[in-house]
């Protein structure tokens, strides 16, 4: 008997407040896993050009993967899926934390949202009860006090919703969940707000089965000892958390500093994981059956910022609202941190706006009575936090920022859209795009957008962190295009799995975890036979079917799989990669021949053939 | 002599009292001349750190950067410094 999956879904439409109870299709199951495979068929068969992001026609989709809510290492996973209305193609996300599991023990494989409600509801998921409720009260609450509020009312439930920022449509808006984790980049907060949807909350007594109890516990006690093996996993996350990374990334030239300016930050230390532990770090917390526990819990205890608390920041928030607004003040950035998790923001967008409107701020193009009376020069962290909010609530220059960076250029003009920093609308990530050469790579091609986690190939080629099994060994260089698309296509294999299957990329991030000992764990926890080399075919299904929808349905141009001049035209001006620039168009020949596309990055038809996506292919034209 | 900067990150903090400090050394000094220098001054602690057991190599995913630049592109252990160059000794590092 199957395990993993509860075969079973949500169909909810906010405009009738019909809720149905369907069953997963299970042609579907086998060939795309859970996940972002899921959320791409789905939006397949849904939608179409005219599909308004913020209209009731679009759909989000709150998922699972088959190993959500098991004990398999960091089996904790939801995933969002969505079409972005930052972007204007595929959207999707995830988020650790207990939610997901709820969902899974609540009996639930996903959940479709579909229409508008005519006003602020909740979504209450009790096992078999499943209820839309009134939110009028909870409307115009960050989503902390929303979560405290459901919690009184659901004891035991989890929460997962949106703050004042999605409520706005904002398009950096995320969703929340369990207070401190986020999903979503590219609007789903903004998708939900549009639905008049504050939240979901769940509570689940059910649990989920494991098909092959005695094969899961071999893999689990082999693969528990990879992770408790591996330096990555057991010695520096738990130990500094991600933030780990901004004194290496700085060493390397690859820590963003001023808007993408250079890849070095003279405060780098000040804002490190190192300085974290030995100053604002509570304690560490883990999500569902993790066993790396990277999450840092972090209070200010006097100064200006005295009584900020929360999880975080992450590596990617310090970058953001540290070296790449010129801040070293890691009190501000934990303030920035705190406020934009309250109002659901994506800290890695609004960090990127906030340091976009500050270098027009020093370049002349925005003035101060422009930017709300803010001195936005770079460093300035008490500015900073004030736009913050601006975003959120879309006063003055936050209105325009609201509808991301590449609108926001659109909109001010005035040579601004050089200083824009993004990939396909979606706001670029705490990498130096110069100094690690196959990022840029990873950035221009990753389906949603400005994306690091496709995979975050720099763990190897910055890093070191090879593996045997994918063929990554030796000392690459970071600084020059070759063989780095191989690179990006070798760690791919695992990095999209887990964007399937409910384990915590970190698993596989440093290349601790292997394909084949992620294809055991599928195996054992669903029954249904899984190896390396299917593994390997369901990701390149899942991604060529991701950017089939980007190209048929959302009329994204393969032209788009590009980087913002900066990084391909201004020669770095400081560190190992001073003078160079991203060589990618080298990199992209050969990424789209390693993926079956053609010249231009069109999937060839034999593609759609070789991974049985002839649905794609009976309808491309149409 | 040339004088090169030190930078240190994560568990070697600890062990050397400073993210960041200088070394004199005579001039052709190699990566492994900088650590038996370093390890006489910092002792087994940061040589337990730093090197594998047998202490004939660098610790698994040891790194140690030339101005930014992977010793291993160079000559690795056998790279000889410059005066003015910034070392970075760094332990694993992960994140994202």
């Amino acid at each position: 008997m199957r395990g993993g999956y509860t075969g079973t879904y949500l169909d909810v439409n906010l405009t009738t407040s019909q809720i149905e109870k369907k069953t997963v299709d299970e042609k579907m199951i086998h060939d795309f896993v859970g996940g972002g495979g899921f959320s791409a068929r789905i939006l397949w068969e849904e939608m179409d050009a005219s599909t308004d992001p913020l209209g009731p026609e679009n759909i989000l989709i709150l998922m699972t993967g088959p190993l959500t809510g098991t004990l398999a290492p960091t089996g904790n996973c939801w995933y969002v899926g969505f079409r972005s209305p930052t972007t204007g193609i595929y959207g999707e996300g995830r988020g650790g934390g207990y939610w997901g599991p709820e969902l899974k023990y609540a009996g639930y494989d996903y959940v479709i949202l579909r229409g508008k409600s005519e006003k602020p509801v909740y979504l209450n998921i009790h096992n078999d009860q499943v209820t839309l409720e009134d939110a009028g009260h909870l409307w115009g609450m960050d989503y902390f006090d929303t979560t405290y509020k459901l919690e009184e009312t659901h004891p035991g439930a989890k929460v997962l919703g949106i703050g004042p920022a999605g409520e706005n449509l904002v398009k950096s808006a995320i969703v929340m969940s369990d207070l401190y984790r986020a999903g979503g980049r590219g609007g789903a907060g903004a998708v939900m707000g549009s639905k008049n949807l504050k939240a979901i909350v769940v509570y689940g007594s059910n649990s989920v089965r494991v098909a092959d109890p005695e094969g899961f516990k071999t893999i689990l006690d082999e693969v528990n000892k990879t992770i408790y093996e591996h330096p990555a996993t057991a010695q520096l996350m738990p130990d500094y958390g991600t933030a780990c990374l901004v004194n290496g990334m700085n060493a390397f030239g690859a820590l963003p500093t001023h808007n993408h300016k250079s890849g070095t930050f003279d405060g780098a230390e000040k804002i490190s994981g190192e300085k974290m532990a030995e100053t604002i770090l509570v304690k560490t917390r883990s999500c569902f059956a993790c066993n790396i526990k990277c999450t840092r819990y972090t209070k200010v205890d006097e100064g200006e910022y005295a009584g900020v608390e929360s999880e975080g920041p992450e590596y990617e928030t310090v970058n953001a609202f540290g070296s790449r607004c010129g801040v070293d003040n890691l009190e501000a950035i934990a303030m920035a941190n705190m406020n934009a998790n309250r109002l659901g923001l994506d800290t890695i967008s609004a960090g990127t706006m906030i340091a976009f409107a500050m270098e027009l701020y020093e370049e002349g193009i925005l003035t101060q009575e422009e930017c709300n009376g803010l001195d936005l020069r770079f460093a300035s962290h008490q500015a900073m936090n004030t736009l913050l909010q601006d975003l959120a609530y879309r006063k003055g220059l936050g209105d325009i920022l609201a509808e991301g960076v590449r609108t926001a250029a659109e909109k001010i003009g005035k040579g601004s859209e050089k200083y824009a920093m993004h990939v396909k609308g979606l706001e670029l990530t705490a990498t130096e795009l110069r100094s690690a050469q196959d990022s840029g790579l990873g950035h221009a091609v990753a389906n949603r957008g400005g994306d690091h986690l496709r995979p975050w190939s720099p763990a190897f080629t910055l890093f070191g962190f090879g593996q045997a099994e994918i063929d990554l060994s030796g000392t690459p260089d970071p600084i020059v295009p070759e063989d780095k698309a191989r690179v990006v296509k070798a760690m791919e294999k695992a990095a999209i799995f887990t964007d399937l299957n409910g384990m915590c990329k970190f698993t596989v991030l440093c290349n601790t975890l292997s394909p084949a000992q992620l294809a055991r764990l599928y195996e054992t926890i669903t029954g249904i036979p899984m190896d390396v080399e299917r593994l390997e075919t369901v990701v390149e299904r899942t991604l060529t079917l991701q950017r089939s929808l980007n190209l048929y349905r959302y009329g994204m141009k393969p032209a788009q799989d590009t980087l913002p001049d900066r990084f391909l035209k201004e020669p770095a001006p400081s560190g190992p990669a001073e003078g160079k620039v991203n060589e990618l168009s080298l990199m992209l020949k050969e990424y789209y021949e390693k993926s079956g596309w053609d010249e231009q990055g069109y999937p060839l038809t034999e593609r759609y053939e070789t991974l049985g996506l002839e649905f794609v292919k009976a309808q491309l034209g149409k | 002599m040339i004088t090169v900067t030190i930078k240190v990150l994560g568990p070697l903090i600890k062990i050397t009292g400073a993210s960041t400090f200088t070394m004199d050394l005579v001039e052709g000094t190699t990566i492994w001349g900088l650590l038996e220098q370093a390890f006489e001054v910092y002792g087994e602690p940061m040589k337990a750190e730093v090197m594998n057991g047998a202490g004939t190599d660098l610790a698994p995913y040891y790194i140690i950067l030339i101005n930014g630049r992977n010793c291993m592109l160079m000559h690795y252990m056998d790279t000889p410094l410059k005066d003015g160059q910034v070392i970075h000794i760094m332990p694993p590092a992960a994140g994202g």
